[in-house]
């Protein structure tokens, strides 16, 4: 910095004998130069009554000083690991279940028989069903305690949501791939795109029904459209929703839960709930 | 200058549990800050209990400092959110009511001895031209950077009459550096 | 410079009716609130609570007409911000048992979409007015009931709100806490605007500077805790002044 504060102006500034726009400027320059700010601690320390107070508010903020506590710096990858970690899904129990649930579907996957006389993988079935549970847990309005308050903010709509979902997304489907892997069965874009096309639809009716009734429907068709799947048709090696000849149908499906929620994306403004059945009055 | 540290460094160390870190901060900002709080509310002693709160708020808070160079203006800004804090309290204490307006008034007059400046003169002498009231709402709002809610408490004046100064001002200083 | 200034009414409601199904929760109230502190009084089932889920844009309104902040509430556009600038506080509020007092505040604090480099300080500001710094760092299961109810209102102030909406507040504090919570409404009320439901007469006697009585759905008395003192002169039921006037609200309003 080339310009400093002269000695006659922080004299003056300090003791407050000047004129408004020059203890503008002085501050102006304070605010940003360290330099003349020590320069200004050095000229109150002249002055007997700047001085005392100086000396006598310290014993009162040193006997005061606590432990810090945890505190974080507030940045835009703060704010998204805690808007995540708040979901109940995020929670390391939630996390647990995924693995466990899908290395049981991946170990007694090859050998399991399902419906009548035909062969599905375990995996197929739960792999798809885990998203939209996870994100049904994580934001679905009867099982996020703080779901009225949440509502209230503007962040809390659809934002929030979507964001759940992709974190959701984001644990489930690896660990999809690997137990997928592990096991050897067969291509997973079937399934991705049955998961993919599952929880946009799944978004796509919560703006109707709220996401916990929406996941809970969902789940169930899905369910119940695999298992007549595979006992209608029992010469096909996978049945028609796995088959890869499904994944354009799913695509579609996906798309259209897309074009839905964008347009109905206002739905997720409000709570689907009353506030407590109790409460309503 | 004393120390070798600057205060960007003394705050990183206040953050980590530092206190001498801390006290030579403190020993550093208590003058600037305490001046210039003096200035704001016109009361030695609320200056002083604003000064205290705004330091412990420094000491819980200088580990999320994360600024380089910037400590001036986060520190100003912790200190404008707890004499605003000040003055709501002492405009909800009944007894008190009608107070706040006091020693508001900015108190130095265009009389005094010029001074070298950053601002250009004209602006300088446009500026000391301007009405007390119409100075106060173009500090609290532009030189402290506050909303016009909290430039309104701090002056015991409605929002309204805020906005309208800040418009008045802006315009008087325009015509004048035409 | 804020963009967002207040100059008009905080509150404005116009003959508001929300209905759930056959049943009228509310029938066409009428409130227009500015900066202060505001209570809400009223028996249980009265409507306070779906008036405050309406002013917190968690409910919609049947017809009539809410605007907070200048800004009508049926437009969606307007809706975002408003609620940047608002609190709220509901009668059983969720919480979530492992967060950290701070951590439930900063979230809120995100949630409201508050500028990154401001949310510590706020959350930490927020913290230390409703008197928790030495427990910010505490788990919230660990918190006892009146500590909690501090927490949940810490997080409805995190963004300095200019319309805070608190729900039976006071629930779960003790006395002592109750004293300073009212004085932190004030402080509060002072440049915001601060609507308290309660159905302790005694609350808003202390620390409201109006009062707003709802029953059956409608708003029956307007005024100041003095005035509702002043309509209860003529009875006896109650044990204090303005619990008489309180009830004699009440009664006029059901012979109606």
């Amino acid at each position: 910095m080339s310009w400093h504060v002269t000695g006659e102006a922080l004299s003056a500034y300090a003791s407050g004998r000047i004129a408004d726009s020059d203890a503008w400027s002085v501050e102006m320059h304070l605010t940003a130069c360290e330099r003349c700010r020590a320069a200004l601690a050095a000229e109150a320390a002249t002055d007997v009554d700047l001085s005392t107070a100086i000396r006598e508010s310290w014993p009162g903020i040193a006997a005061n000083l606590s432990s810090q506590g945890r505190v974080r710096r507030g940045s835009r990858s703060r704010e998204l690991i805690v808007l995540i970690a708040a979901g109940p899904a995020a929670r390391w129990a939630w996390f647990t279940a995924a693995v466990v649930v899908l290395a049981l579907a991946a170990g007694l996957g090859a050998v399991t028989p399902f419906g009548r006389g035909q062969e599905i993988p375990l995996l197929g079935v739960v792999a798809p069903l885990l998203p939209i549970l996870g994100v049904a847990a994580s934001y679905g309005s009867g099982l996020d305690d703080a779901h009225e308050v949440i509502a209230s903010t503007p962040g809390g709509g659809i934002r929030l949501l979507l964001l759940r979902s992709a974190s959701v997304l984001a644990v489930t489907l690896p660990v999809g791939l690997i137990a997928g892997a592990v096991t050897g069965y067969g291509s997973p874009i079937p399934w991705l795109a049955a998961s993919l096309a599952l929880i946009l639809t799944t978004l796509a009716l919560a703006s109707v029904t709220g996401v916990g009734r929406a996941a809970a429907i969902v789940g169930a068709a899905w369910v119940t459209g695999l298992a007549m799947s595979a006992a209608g048709d029992v010469t096909q090696a996978a049945p028609a929703l796995l088959d890869p000849d499904a994944v354009p149908v799913w695509l579609l499906v996906s798309v259209a839960a897309v074009a839905v929620v964008a347009l109905r994306r206002q739905a997720f403004n409000y709570t689907s709930l009353p506030a407590h059945p109790r409460l309503e009055n | 200058m004393e120390g070798t540290r600057t205060d960007d460094e003394l705050l990183r160390a206040a953050g980590s549990g530092d206190r001498v870190a801390f006290e030579e901060y403190y020993s550093r900002n208590a003058a600037w800050l305490l001046i210039r709080l003096r200035r704001r509310c016109g009361d030695a002693e609320l200056a002083a209990d604003v000064m205290q709160d705004t330091f412990l708020a420094v000491w819980r808070a200088a580990a999320t400092y994360s600024g380089s160079g910037q400590s001036g203006g986060w520190l100003w800004s912790i200190a404008t959110r707890r004499l605003i804090d000040a003055y709501r309290r002492r405009a909800a204490r009944p007894e008190s009511a009608g107070e706040a307006s006091e020693g508001l008034v900015y108190t130095s007059s265009a009389e005094d001895e010029a001074l070298a400046s950053s601002f250009g003169a004209e602006l300088a002498v446009a500026l000391d031209r301007l009405s007390p009231e119409l100075r106060a709402v173009l500090q609290a709002t532009v030189l402290d950077g506050l909303s016009t809610r909290e430039a309104a408490t701090l002056l015991d004046i409605p929002e309204g009459t805020v906005k309208t100064r800040v418009r008045r001002a802006r315009l008087l200083l325009k015509e004048a550096l035409a | 410079m804020n963009a967002s200034t207040m100059i008009g009414t905080h509150v404005d409601v116009r003959d508001l009716v929300v209905e759930f199904g056959k049943r009228t929760a509310l029938d066409g109230v009428d409130l227009q609130l500015d900066t202060g502190v505001h209570g809400l009084l009223g028996p249980n089932g009265a409507g306070k609570t779906t008036l405050m889920r309406v002013l917190a844009t968690v409910a919609r309104s049947t017809s009539g007409s809410v605007s907070l902040l200048d800004h009508d509430l049926s437009k969606q556009r307007d809706l975002r911000m408003v609620r940047r600038r608002l609190g709220y506080l509901p009668q059983q509020f969720g919480y979530y048992p492992r967060f950290t007092v701070r951590e439930f505040v900063e979230y809120f604090a995100w949630l409201k979409e508050m500028t990154p480099s401001a949310v510590p300080l706020a959350v930490d500001h927020a913290i230390e007015r409703v008197g928790l710094a030495d427990r910010a760092d505490d788990r919230l299961k660990k918190l006892s009931g009146g500590m909690l109810r501090r927490a949940g209102i810490a997080q409805a102030i995190v963004n300095d709100p200019d319309v805070l909406l608190l729900d039976e507040p006071t629930a779960g504090l003790d006395p002592e806490q109750r004293v300073e919570f009212r004085e932190l409404l004030r402080t509060i009320g002072v440049d915001s605007c601060v609507l308290v439901a309660t159905h302790l007469v005694e609350d808003v006697a202390v620390a409201c500077t109006h009062v707003t009585v709802v029953s059956d759905g409608r708003a029956v008395f307007r005024g100041t805790p003095d005035d509702l003192v002043a309509a209860g002169e003529d009875t006896s039921d109650g044990d204090s002044p303005i619990e008489r006037g309180y009830t004699a609200a009440i009664r006029a309003a059901r012979k109606r």
